[in-house]
Order: C-alpha cells, then structure tokens, then sequence
C-alpha cells in the first residue's frame, strides 16, 4: 500500500534521541519551574512503534512534544535526530527533518488559519516539502489522503475550519500526515477535544497509520483508557521526570510506581456496580490513596 | 482575497459598521470634489479671496453659507479645509499605522529584550502628553508644508496603534496554526506576513481609524488656539476664524456650526467603524456562550 | 414515595442566529427528587449545558427560553416557576436554594479578593446574620469539608489550582445549606486524581448534607461511580431516564446503547477484541 503513494519521507531509519532534556521556565516572583527534569528516551522507527507518555497537567508533556518538533529550545540537553543535534542541522537535513517529525495538535480548530481555507494546510505541505508539481497531481493527492480518512473532498474542501465538526477537523490533519507520511507523529493530547465515538475512529486510524505507513507515534495524553485502547508502551512522567516504563499490557496491569498506581485509580470505572471502595484524600496537596474497604454501593432500581 | 470580498458582501449585516462606512465615504466625496465646487461658487473667479463678497453676508443663494470677515465664501473655505483635514488625517493615520505595525510585529513576534525595549518605547511615546508637546513644536515651526505636519503627528500617534496591535500579534502568535506553520518550513517573514498578518487587518484598518481621527482633531485643536501652521486651511482654522473674529454674534452661524458639524459626522462615521469592527471580530463579543 | 424538588416542564431553549433559530433543548420534561443525585449525560453539544443555565434563568442572549416551565418545591411554601417569578425572588433562590456550579467555573472566583471575603459576601447578602467571628468558623468548617485548609480562606484565587478553585466553588455553594446543587461538568478541565477528589466530594456532600445533586456531564464513568439516576440527553432530548444500573447494564434507548458501547475501558484487549468481533460479523 506504501508503494503507491510514493511519497515516503526519505528520514527512514534515523532515530530521534533525547538526552536529558531540561526545560526551566521563568516562575513568579523570580521562582524557577522545572518543566522538564532530565528526561532520556529514544524513539526509533525500526520498528514503527506507539509510546504514549502519560502524565497530568503541568508534568511537562506538552512541553517534551514542543522540543521533539524543535518549537522550543530546551534550556538543558539536547534532541538529536540521525545523531545530529536538531538546533543546528544543515538546510537538507532540517528540511527531512521537518518532513519526517510531524505533529497532531490538541485543539482541531485552532491549527487551522481562520482567514483560509481549510485545503490550504494541504497546498502548502505539497508546496513546501515539494510533493509534486502540478496543482492537478497536487488535487489528486489530497482527495487519495482524505478518501484514506474517510472523508468526502467535496465535504471539507473549500470550507473554513469552523464550517466542520471537530472530528472532521482532527481527520483533516490525519489525512496530511497520509499526505506526509513522516516516520514519526508527535500526536499532543489530539482526542481530547472529542467525544467518545469520534474519538475512537481518530485513534483506530492512528494505529493504522503506524501498521501500513510504519508511523511511529508518540502519543501524549492524560487519559489512560486511550492508552489502553492504542496499546504499544508507555511511559509516566512526574514532576517533569519518567517515573515508570513498559509496555502498556503490563504498566496497567501490574503498575510498579505509586504514581502510576494513583492515576489508575482515578480513572472513574463505568460500571455502577463497580464502584470505588478507596479513596483518595489530599495531603497538603498532595493526593494519597486510602482503603476504606466501604463502597457506596448503586441503589437497587425501584421500577417506577 | 474572495474572505476580502466576502467582507463587503456581508456588510448589509453589518448595520453600524455599514452606516459609519456609508457617512465616510460621503464625508470624503464631499472633500474630494473641492475643486468643481470651489469652481463652481466662483464661477472663474477665487471665492477664498479677499472681498470675494461682502462682510459676514447670510446664507444666500449666491454664498450658500455665508461668507466670513473678510468676504470669503465660507462653503468654498469649508470644502477645502475639510479636504485638507482629510489629507492630513490620512497623511498622519497612514504614517503611524505603517510605524505601529512595523514595530508592533517586529517586537512581538521575535520577543526577547528587542520587544522589551520596544515596549517601553511604546508606552514611552504614549506617555508623553503630545498636545503641549505639538503645542511648543508650532512655536518653532510656522511655515511647514501639509506633509510636515503629517509626519509631526504621526510621531505623536503611532504608539496607541503599536500597542493594540502588539497585544493581538502576543495572542496570535501562540495559535497552534503559526506551529503548524513552522513545521511546514515557514520561515519568520513568511508567518508574519501569511498568517498573521491577514488576521490583523481589521485591527489596523481600526488602528488606521483611530490615528486618522486623532491626527484630525489635534490639528484642530492647535489651529483652534491660533497655533496651527500657517498657509494650511484646515477645518479648525474656520472654527478659529469664527470664534476671534466674534462670528457668532454677528449672526454669521454657518462658519462655525459647518466645521463643526462635518467634524462631528467624521468623528461618529469612524467611531461607528470602529465598533462595528469590535463588533464583527472581536471573538468575544461574538461567540455564542453555551453549548 | 420520591418527592420532587424540581420539575422541568416542556422546556424549550434557542439561539437566534442570523440563519433563524437553532433549537438547543427541543422540549425537556425531567423531574428531579429530594435528596437524590441525578445525573444528565449526553455528548458535548446535546444541549445538557443550555439545560441547566435556562433552568436558573441565566441564559444570555442570543440563547432564551421560548417555552416551558421549571418549577421549584422549596422544603416550605408553595413551589414557584423559576421561568416567571421576579428577579429578586430568583436571586433569594440562588445560593439559597439552589446552587449552581457553572463549567469552568474556576475562572468564577472574583481574582482580586481573598476567598474569605468572597464567602462572606455571599453569605451576607443572602441575610446570613450573626457576628464576623461566626462566619468565620463556618467557613473554616466549611472549607474542611471539601478537604481543603482552613488557610485556603486567606489565599487570593491565583494562589490556588483548579483542583483547590473548584472545592471553593463547592464549599460556597454548600455555604448557605441549599436543597439543590445543580454542577455542570465539575470535573472539567482537571487533573484526573482531583476529578476523583471532587467526585468524592460530592458523594460526601449529599450523603453528609442531604444535599439533592444535579450533576451534568459527558463522562459516564463519573455517572457510574457517583448517580442515583441518570438522563441522558440527545439532540436537545431526553432519550431515557433510569436507575444508575438500569441504564448501565439494560439500556432501553438506541442511543443509549450507542454511548454506553463507546465508553472507553482501562481494558487492554478492548482493541483487539473489537476487530475479532468486526471480522467476526
């Protein structure tokens, strides 16, 4: 299926490495906010792999997902792509770089320019990575990738972004990584924003992207259960450091770190008959699980 | 360019933003056709020269508005003060919007201790009471041309149109859409110019209406004190002949009352543009709270 | 025998907008009983959230009711239309009666006063008398119940995080004992530990307090683990209304079904399982 497209990126097989990443941000009041600790991990695209990296607000996730797309300098350590530092690569090599690393935003609404249309992400990708020439080769592209996401060209083309749903919108950037077909999706909590059947065809083809395309996909999330649902492996970070690794069949079943275990026990299970028989109290702000060993059971239904 | 297009396509839903442009646009016809109406009062003839008609004559069909001290046609004064006003306001709204948005794009966008310094030039300039500034200016410069006094007031004005400008480039340029761009191999100038730039346009036409306005006023208001340069006959300069020269009493009422009148429908004609452009982009103002 | 608290009648709200109106809630009839937590769910733009600001009159323009009734049973006295009666009774009845915590509504804290002072203010104006030192106590007290310090009430809300603004929220809305407490997406926008802390809390709040609970959200894991009941709405309707249970194991409603179905699960398999049963199919 790759062969006919034909417009692989040419980036295959250099790894992206991360060597004890920092980032410092400015606090208030002259205070300094580690965002990111000294964080090492290597994405490799043999073989095309999902990580997801899970962690809660403020632990420095989005920030990791801004220095791997090289949009943000890290004040410590260093990104390296194909063993190059990603700050200072040549203009051919920053340019397969560009094309080979490529991102999934949270908010689908936002990536799109309001004063364009929305086939405007589509022509300029064509123009600046130099897909093809001809706007009629370019046309034929775009209606392939988004017939790939399931979405009908006269549908999306030629309206403006807050003309479509947002599931619309998010298939929208998954049909330019169709178009890209980088090695790697840096993917920042892009489900967020959707409702749950919507946010089940987006991941579904996410990971069809990385078995027919060999995207590997580093996907960023707070939520657990999409972890579940795309498997591969994972990693949680805490206070801006990689507190537990492996793959997510194990991580969620037998969590090794506290933390690990306390955002298991968050996750609010669906099941009324199921329902919490600890607790989680807050100790100077930090949460602590507690077994109680009562559960507020469901009431039995009185047939009205 | 069919979004640009489309703008105007949908003015009629525009009702404030419409009017204001409507009222503009007749104020500066009737501006622009100075020379056919000068001409045409004259009939060959100057009628802004001296003894052009009789002292403070009433409104008749010969002067349609009277005339002033000194036998001038106070209609043809008006239609060429106005224009000059006009020009000026244009001159000097055009001029600070250029240096307003220059600065304002640089500073924000590339940050750092450029946009520190910058800013407090900004808030420096905005600072600066520019009235007794344009004030003690005149005392020095008595004979300057149109153009001169343009660029004069438009370093008194840019700062407020820098400033606006600025904050939205700081929101804007954080858009995941700018991000999206920059993987897409875009560089700096590109970004500015593509994708912010299109997005601002209605805060700089508003920027472009406040500096217009301000620059017209403050002209006014130094040839209103008898300090305007001389050789210019602006809008305020009637106002001025009218009030030293006792117009009022002597029943000579169109000199003051047109000035003032075309200066009021120029100042609500940009106000309207103004809010009707609040209105229509401000997101605030816009968004339908709810779900 | 239940005894309503609240009766939404027939209720219909639209947006005007420049293509004619758009129908948000589309003839809503939802009874609300004493000391229950009844849960609405529903995905994000079924008009849950239209539901619940046209019920205690706060609908901005271009958003209005265009027809029904909401009628609230105080625990003494005659029940009242919230639609129709005065502003000053509806005022009397908000943070009196019945509390609302808006989405979002972190960002409701007054930013330049201190949490004590906001409390006291409420408190106040809704004819809580007695001495400073009283009111004092009481939203120390108050503040615990929601697991935060007591030292809480001398922070300005910058100092807080989400987690901490909206146990604020919900102590103030406890702060005058109402019968009702209507939360839109409380767990919004949180960290999941302090969405559970705030589940908790709320479960506390009607157990301990006796509080009945409205609670809106799109989250069916937080109806599971906290609704007596729950609605869920489709398309500016309520589909089906059940026991927490019923709902959960037997839907009735096509719809229902649907979003049950789609809960995402911390299950493992749950990927594979379902493409074994579309090739299966």
């Amino acid at each position: 299926m790759s062969d006919d497209t034909g417009t692989k990126s040419d980036g295959a097989g250099k790894k992206i490495e991360l060597e004890n990443v920092s980032q410092v941000f400015p606090g208030r009041l002259g205070t300094r906010i580690r965002a990111v600790d000294n964080v090492s991990f290597d994405l490799s695209n043999e073989p095309p792999k999902i990580i997801s990296l899970v962690g809660a607000s403020g632990s420095g996730k989005s920030t990791i997902a801004r220095i791997i797309l090289g949009l943000q300098r890290p004040t410590g350590g260093s990104v390296r792509y194909g063993g190059k530092n990603i700050f200072r690569l040549s203009r051919r090599e920053r340019d397969t770089f560009r094309r080979d690393v490529q991102p999934v935003f949270q908010d689908p609404y936002s990536i799109f320019n309001p004063f364009y249309r929305v086939d405007r992400i589509f022509f300029k990708a064509i123009k600046k990575f130099k897909l093809v020439k001809s706007k009629t080769d370019a046309i034929t592209m775009i209606e392939r990738s988004l017939s790939v996401v399931q979405l009908t060209p006269s549908e999306v083309l030629g309206r403006y972004a807050h003309q479509l749903s947002g599931g619309q919108r998010q298939r929208l950037m998954l049909a330019r990584l169709h178009m890209l077909q980088p090695s790697y999706v840096i993917a920042d909590e892009p489900v967020s924003m959707l409702d749950a059947q919507v946010r089940k065809n987006f991941l579904d083809v996410l990971v069809r992207f990385n078995a027919d395309f060999g995207m590997t996909t580093l996907f960023i999330t707070h939520d657990l259960s999409t972890v579940a649902y795309v498997g591969g492996e994972m990693k949680t970070l805490f206070h801006g450091r990689v507190v537990e690794e492996g793959p997510v069949s194990k991580v969620l079943t037998e969590p090794s770190h506290d933390y690990t275990r306390l955002l298991l026990a968050s996750v609010p299970e669906p099941d009324p008959d199921r329902r919490w028989t600890d607790r989680i109290d807050l100790v100077n702000g930090v949460p602590r699980l507690v077994e109680t060993g009562e559960r507020v059971p469901a009431p039995e239904d009185t047939t009205a | 360019m069919r979004r640009v297009l489309g703008f105007f396509g949908g003015l009629w839903r525009k009702p404030k933003l419409f009017i204001g442009l409507v009222l503009l646009l007749l104020v500066v016809l009737f501006g622009a056709l100075h020379t056919p109406i000068v001409h045409w009062i004259g009939h060959g003839t100057d009628p802004m020269s001296i003894g052009f008609g009789g002292r403070w004559e009433q409104p008749s069909s010969t002067h349609l508005l009277g005339t002033d001290a000194v036998g001038r046609d106070v209609l043809a004064l008006l239609v060429t003060g106005l224009w000059t006003s006009l020009k000026i306001g244009l001159l000097a709204g055009v001029l600070s919007t250029v240096i307003g948005v220059i600065v304002a794009f640089y500073a924000a966008y590339r940050g750092g201790w450029l946009d520190n310094v910058l800013a407090t030039v900004t808030d420096l300039f905005l600072v600066i009471p520019s009235f007794p500034l344009l004030i003690a200016f005149s005392g020095f410069a008595k004979k300057v041309s149109l153009f001169e006094v343009g660029v004069i007031l438009a370093v008194f004005s840019w700062a407020g149109a820098a400033r606006v400008i600025r904050s939205q480039v700081l929101s804007l340029r954080t858009r995941p859409y700018i991000d999206l761009a920059r993987v897409t191999k875009s560089r700096d100038f590109e970004i500015i110019t593509t994708e912010l730039l299109p997005n601002m346009l209605p805060y700089i036409a508003l920027g472009l209406a406040l500096a217009a306005i301000g620059s017209i006023f403050g002209l006014v208001g130094l040839e209103l004190i008898g300090l305007g340069p001389s050789g210019l006959v602006d809008l305020g300069l009637l106002i001025n002949t009218a009030v030293t020269g006792g117009a009022l009493s002597l029943g000579a009422w169109p000199i003051f009352v047109a000035p003032i009148g075309l200066i009021t429908i120029l100042f609500f004609a940009l106000n309207l543009i103004n809010v009707g452009l609040d209105e229509a982009y401000n997101p605030r103002l816009r968004k339908v709270a709810g779900a | 025998m239940p005894e309503p608290i609240l009766e939404i009648k027939g209720l219909v709200v639209q947006y005007r907008t420049t293509k004619g109106d758009v129908t948000a809630v589309d003839g809503v009839d939802l009874t609300v009983n004493r000391g229950e937590i009844l849960g609405v769910a529903g995905e994000s733009g079924c008009g849950k959230s239209t539901m619940a600001v046209s019920i205690l009159g706060l609908i901005r323009p271009p958003g209005y009711v265009r027809e029904g009734q909401v009628i609230f049973h105080p625990q003494k006295g005659a029940p009242i239309d919230l639609l129709t009666c005065s502003p000053r009774q509806l005022r009397a009845i908000r943070w009196g009666n019945i509390s609302y915590l808006p989405q979002g509504s972190m960002n409701s804290l007054n930013p330049i006063a201190r949490v004590r002072d906001q409390f006291t203010d409420v408190m106040e104006e809704h004819g809580e008398r007695g001495d400073r030192s009283g009111i004092r106590d009481r939203i120390d007290l108050l503040l615990g119940e929601v697991g935060l310090d007591a030292t809480v009430a001398d922070m300005y809300p910058h100092e807080l995080s989400g987690g901490m603004k909206q146990r604020v929220l919900m102590a103030m809305a406890i702060a005058l004992s109402p019968d009702l407490v209507i939360a839109d997406e409380p767990t919004t926008a949180l960290d999941v530990t302090i969405q559970r802390v705030i589940v908790q809390n709320l479960a506390e709040l009607s157990r301990k307090f006796g509080v009945t609970l409205l609670v809106i959200t799109h989250d069916m894991g937080v109806h599971a683990q906290l609704d007596d009941r729950v609605a869920v709405m489709y398309q500016g309707r309520i589909v089906e209304t059940g026991g927490v249970r019923q709902v959960f194991k037997d839907p009735q409603d096509e719809y229902t079904q649907r979003l049950i179905r789609s809960i995402p699960t911390l299950d493992v398999n749950q990927r594979a399982k379902a493409e074994a049963q579309e090739s299966a199919r």
